[in-house]
């Protein structure tokens, strides 16, 4: 391999793990989520509240701030989600929509300039209003793992990304261990698969798809900040572009498991990667929304393909999208 | 192994201490309009297998329920080990070493035996030591003479190691009182010898085990001591060595059955008019992805009722199901009225006149949102004259709604209630009513059709049934009750683990031989 | 069931119970779902006066949307597509079809329709006479297509469609992006991402009526047919029974795979016609953007009518007023138009609350007080 291929084989690479991590920490929040048998539509609009906060609050106190914010919007979202799906036992799939459709509405209004102008200045009067007129944010910086991020290959791939990438990897790692191999992991997909054994077993099931909710919507914030700081820091309406949707079906493909989820996610991302090196190439560089149609159609690919796979017998949670209650 | 006989394993224990481990003294229980335990004693010795016998609805559940702190008694006292106790959940019952295997088993498919058992486990720990847990499980059924392997998913477990994986529950949490709720009715045979050696090397250890059965021949091989109810009461308890078959079979059925329905019908009538369905060499695979039904043969003439006589779950619900179109069937070939409607669609085979009265009305017959002659437009809203070019004519449905209401009596204020609002009779009435009224069926397919329904909807539903036989209609019927199907069958076929085991004419059928060849599916006098 | 239990320890134990109410009369539901719209008007004016909008203004401003004709003109204009497309979704909805894709069989619809006019443009395909028809025919054609794939793909892979519709929109709205930006692009466009204009002839109109009284008297008529589809068809009642109960659907011997079949062509034909309306009617022509989401605001006003057509007519109505009052709201006081995507999800939530309320009390137990919500 000559080592200008080389280089752009590494390039393909790490901006498919730069663009897969968008998905991968949303699709392990919902891998948690769905475990416990409750299904979020609303990832989409929770993704867009992350951006969005992650946007203002950068701009206003800095990246720290702004990803633990995206996160607590999330949570936000979530506990509405749980209140409406679990609590009220209304049908998770119109929550889910409502829950999408007002982070939407929302992210957009607030990224709107005469908005974003005010909100920014109630929380930090100090930074200069044409930062909000310019939509943009400081990146994420890169985070070199010396001497790991030397490594030909991997090294400029895996170990030369900024924070948010290792926590999408580093969470991928935890929920998977704390869902498999701990006592709440057994619990909580106990509550996903069998509700009613679960309750009578003596485990919390309200408590329990709370959590899972909010976690995984946490993590929806989460991978709306990462988003918006660190993939693409400029602000336009519509910026998710359903890839909240796009997680959704990814959860299907890594069958329920954080782990797999790493690998369904920078897939994707690499799928993602191919919508801007394609134009590169010559095709659609004019035009280029047939290559932008990749992703979607790839994702219905994907939902056919794990069908003939799994010879329609998908190992979704016994349970999910089922409200529980306890007289029925 | 040597092969079974009565009394062959019991010979191997010792003779039971006489130290009462249970004392259940005057149980009463009352449900709305059931006196389901009437003062009911009941004696549990510790190192024993007791048998509780008795027919369906005889009280054994009731009573063991109450046991188990999931019913609290109307009167009467338990006392464990000589002292009182007071049980008013199931976890108080596991505290004080009581432990449950239900009839459906409550188990996680997709998880491991090993996070089936230690589930919600005390002291586990946040992550708990799994291949220590493992090893534990291990040993536990390596003492019982089980290959079962802990980190099997469950889902992939044969019934015979999904029922030692409940065991293994009980085991883990301690109870050495173990009540297993008609435990074999999922098994095959062998499995069912092997959770008999395993009651008796349990007992052995000093453990009690009340077998709950309605099969005679379980409890004489396994028990040390059996307790026969019938109608909530207690009309037998003595230890199985001093009983005799005879004895404990008149305990349970009581006096000769009742005999209302024009008894003198049945498997009198000549049957040997052109069948109206004729199965053969049917195969079906059932919702496991595994052969639920095999090879089986049947034939239903005009004016005949055939009861299918079976433990549930031995296929017999997947051959009603591949017969009427919402199964498909692997293999086999199934003939209506000399046309063959091998793999036809419910549609067309109602078409070709044949009417099929499913299990669980309020699931699959009618649809509880909508009104009571909506539910009746269901069945018929495509057909002329209830509507032209694709336009209903809701006046005639009406029409032909109040007619069934008010022929087959359903209860009701008015046809334009909701069907959520009717009883589970009269659900089975409007059922009945609508494919009856709206249809002329010569062959029509029930299945359970009495099942869950009081006394009075349970005797319209089989005077129905006589009736269309009166009409020359061929019947097939599914039914869990013994005493139902010699009632009304003009012959009985017994299924058996997926095979048709025998084919009974009614005048050769008794009790005893119909409840042989189900539990363990010795062919007997078969006919064609 | 217990939602919420505070256990003050040794004091006092509160449980909050949720019971199932009797069948809710029509009148009970018409009053919980007014009240709720009202709380959704009242939630998201709080919101927009802790954006630093006024909310009375922007109240105020809703209903001048109903004073001038001018302006109920541009209500009846906006109203059209979305009452088309969300008469199309009660078909898929009734049957238990999560279509999600109204937007892009819309956009299909205006493909369709636009690539008659370019064709008739370009000397080919049908004459002045016809060309209304066949643009008709095609938008019907094609967005009734569009939406087959999603419905195909369920019933014989198990595809979910949410995941599904919702792709096939953004493929739907790439691809009219890429025609107009390329193959269809007006040659006397001044460069602008556009085709060409239609033809009065390809334009809807009813002599002596003006246009938007004239659109929406369409979309009147196919709310009535449906109106009468569902009420008197052996094809509208069956395919109620197959969102109900898919047991009682096999059992009764339904052709289930073809009336959901019929069921979601219907649903994105409609879809597609309402892309003609906004192509031929509104627009006059096709450009990137050319809907605002009418496909995704009828997903809402579906819902908010209850899948009962003549109800659906009426909230999306209510949807053209808000979008026209959000256009009033970006000229007067310079509000994103995106703030009327923020009403329009408050009213989503209100319709869902609404439900519950419809079904279920609130009962605090303990004290045994009963709250109805």
């Amino acid at each position: 391999m000559t080592v200008e291929s080389l280089s752009i084989v590494e390039a393909i690479l790490s901006s498919a793990v730069s663009a897969g991590t968008i998905y991968l920490i949303a699709s392990v929040g919902e891998c948690i989520t769905e475990r416990a048998g409750v299904i979020n539509l609303g990832l989409e609009g929770i993704m867009a509240m992350g951006a969005i906060t992650s946007f203002l609050l950068t701009l206003a106190y800095g990246h720290l701030v702004a990803i633990i914010g995206a996160a607590l919007v999330g949570a936000v979202f979530g506990l509405l989600h749980a209140l409406l799906s679990v609590s009220l036992r209304l049908n998770q799939i119109v929550v889910g929509l409502a829950i999408t459709w007002l982070g939407l509405g929302l992210s957009g209004f607030m990224g709107a300039p005469e908005v974003a102008r005010g909100l920014l200045k109630a929380l930090n009067p100090s930074v200069p209003e044409y930062l909000a007129e310019l939509k943009q944010a400081p990146r994420l910086p890169e985070m070199r793992m010396e001497p790991l991020s030397d490594v030909p290959l991997l090294g400029r791939t895996l170990f030369s990304q900024n924070a948010l990438v290792y926590f999408g990897l580093a969470s991928a790692l935890v929920l998977w261990f704390i869902l498999f191999k701990t006592r709440w992991g057994l619990s909580l997909r106990s509550v996903g698969e069998n509700p009613a054994l679960a309750d009578t077993a003596g485990i919390n099931i309200f408590a329990i798809r709370y959590l899972a909710v909010i976690v995984g919507s946490s993590l929806a914030g989460v991978a709306g900040a990462y988003l918006f700081i660190g993939y693409q820091p400029f602000w336009v309406e519509d910026l998710t572009r359903s890839r909240g949707f796009i997680a959704l079906s990814l959860v299907i493909l890594s069958s329920w498991s954080p782990l797999r989820a790493i690998a369904a996610s920078f897939l994707f991302g690499g799928v993602e990667t191919l919508q801007f090196r394609i134009p590169l190439r010559g095709f659609g560089a004019e035009t280029p929304q047939l290559v932008m149609m990749l992703p979607y159609i790839i994702t219905i690919v994907t939902l056919i393909l794990i069908s003939l796979a799994s010879r329609g017998r998908i190992p979704a949670p016994a349970a999910l999208g089922k409200p529980y209650s306890r007289e029925e | 192994m040597e092969p079974m006989t009565e009394g062959f394993l019991q010979n191997l224990s010792p003779s039971p201490s006489p130290i009462p481990k249970i004392e259940m003294r005057g149980i009463v229980k009352r449900f709305p309009g059931v006196l389901a335990n009437d003062n009911v004693d009941f004696t549990i010795y510790v190192g024993e297998v007791h048998a509780l016998l008795g027919e369906n609805g005889a009280g054994k559940t009731t009573l063991m329920n109450i046991l188990y702190g999931i019913y609290t008694p109307d009167a009467g006292v338990i006392r464990i080990n000589g002292s009182p106790v007071r049980l008013r959940s199931p976890r108080d019952a596991i505290k004080l070493g009581i432990g449950m295997v239900h009839q459906d088993f409550r188990l996680i498919e997709a998880h491991t035996v090993t996070e089936n058992v230690f589930l919600n486990f005390d002291g586990l720990g946040f992550i708990p030591k799994w291949s220590a847990l493992e090893s534990r499980l291990e040993e536990i059924a390596a003492n019982y003479g089980w290959r079962l392997n802990p980190r099997a998913r469950v889902g992939d477990l044969s019934p015979g190691e999904k029922q030692q994986v409940e065991l293994l529950k009980l085991l883990v949490r301690g109870a050495d009182i173990l009540l297993l709720d008609e435990p074999t009715s999922v098994l095959t045979p062998i499995e069912t010898k092997m959770l008999f050696k395993t009651m008796r090397r349990m007992a052995e250890e000093g453990k009690s085990i009340v077998l709950i059965t309605h099969k005679l021949s379980e409890a004489m091989s396994v028990s040390d001591r059996v307790t026969v109810m019938r109608r909530g009461r207690v009309v037998l308890s003595k230890p199985t060595r001093e009983a005799t078959v005879e004895e404990l079979s008149t305990a349970m059925v009581g006096t000769q059955i009742a005999n209302s329905l024009g008894q003198e019908q049945a498997g009198t009538r000549s049957v040997d008019s052109a069948p109206v369905l004729r199965v053969s060499g049917l195969s079906v695979i059932g919702d496991e992805g595994v052969l639920a039904v095999r090879d089986v043969d049947l034939s239903v003439n005009r004016g005949e009722i055939v009861g299918v006589a079976g433990v549930s779950g031995n296929g017999q619900i997947e051959l009603v199901e591949a017969i009427v179109g919402l199964r498909k069937p692997l293999r086999g070939r199934i003939v209506l009225n000399g046309v063959d409607v091998t793999g036809a669609s419910p549609r067309k085979l109602m078409e070709l006149g044949l009417t099929y009265i499913p299990p669980e009305g309020k699931k699959w017959g009618i649809v509880q949102e909508l009104s009571i002659y909506e539910n009746i437009a269901l069945r018929i809203a495509r057909y002329e004259p209830y509507s032209r070019m694709g336009v209903i004519n809701w006046r005639r449905i009406m029409e032909v709604s109040e007619k069934v209401v008010s022929e087959f009596k359903v209860d009701t204020a008015s046809i334009k209630a909701r069907a959520s609002s009717l009883s589970g009779g009269n659900v089975q009435r409007l059922i009945l009513g609508r494919e009856l009224t709206t249809s002329k069926p010569s062959l029509l397919v029930a299945a359970y059709p009495t099942k869950g329904l009081d006394i009075a909807a349970t005797d319209h539903v089989k005077r129905i049934l006589v009736r269309l036989r009166a009409e020359n209609v061929g019947v097939l019927m599914l039914s869990e009750d013994l005493d139902e199907i010699l009632e009304l069958s003009d012959r009985i076929v017994v299924m058996y683990a997926g095979r048709v085991v025998g084919v009974v004419r009614r005048s050769e059928a008794t009790p005893e031989l119909l409840g042989l060849m189900m539990s363990r599916g010795v062919g007997a006098g078969a006919s064609p | 069931m217990r939602v919420l239990r505070r256990s003050l320890p040794g004091v006092i134990k509160l449980s909050l119970r949720i019971e199932r109410r009797a069948e809710p009369t029509p009148r009970f539901s018409i009053i919980v779902t007014l009240g709720m719209l009202f709380f959704a008007f009242l939630a998201s004016g709080l919101i927009f006066q802790l954006l630093g909008f006024s909310a009375l203004h922007i109240y105020r401003s809703f209903f001048t949307t109903l004073l001038s004709p001018i302006m109920l003109e541009e209500v009846f204009r906006k109203s059209t597509p979305i009452i088309l497309a969300a008469i199309g979704l009660c078909y898929s909805y009734r049957m238990g079809f999560w279509n999600i894709g109204a937007e892009g069989q819309l956009y299909m619809g205006m493909i369709a329709a636009t690539g008659v006019v370019v064709l008739h443009s370009a000397g080919y395909g049908p004459g002045e006479q016809l060309l209304l028809p066949a643009a008709v025919a095609a938008s019907l054609l094609a967005g009734g297509a569009w939406g087959l794939i999603p419905v195909i793909l369920k019933l014989r892979f198990g595809a979910n469609e949410i995941i599904t519709t919702l792709m096939l929109n953004y493929a739907a709205i790439l691809l009219a992006d890429f025609l107009v930006h390329g193959a269809w692009k007006d040659p006397a466009g001044y460069g602008f991402a556009q085709t060409v204009q239609f033809p009065a002839s390809a334009r809807i109109s009813i002599p002596g009526l003006s246009d938007s009284i004239a659109y929406l008297a369409l979309a009147a008529v196919v709310t009535a047919l449906t109106y009468l589809v569902f009420k008197y068809t052996v094809f509208g009642f069956e395919s109620k029974i197959i969102g109900l109960n898919l047991y009682a659907s096999r059992y009764s011997g339904l052709g289930i795979n073809s009336i959901m079949i019929r069921g979601v062509f219907i649903s994105g034909a409609l879809a597609g016609l309402a892309g003609l309306i906004v192509v031929s009617g509104l627009i006059g022509r096709l450009r990137p953007g050319a809907s605002p989401g009418y496909g995704y605001h009828a997903i809402i006003a579906s819902m908010l009518g209850g899948l009962y057509p003549v109800a659906v007519l009426f909230s999306s109505i209510l949807f053209g007023m808000l979008l026209t009052s959000g256009d009033l709201l970006q000229a007067s006081i310079q509000m994103p138009k995106s703030g009327v995507e923020i009403m329009m999800a408050m009213i989503f939530l209100a319709t869902i609350v609404a439900e519950f309320v419809k079904r279920y009390r609130l009962r605090l137990s303990g004290s045994a007080r009963g709250v109805g919500m």
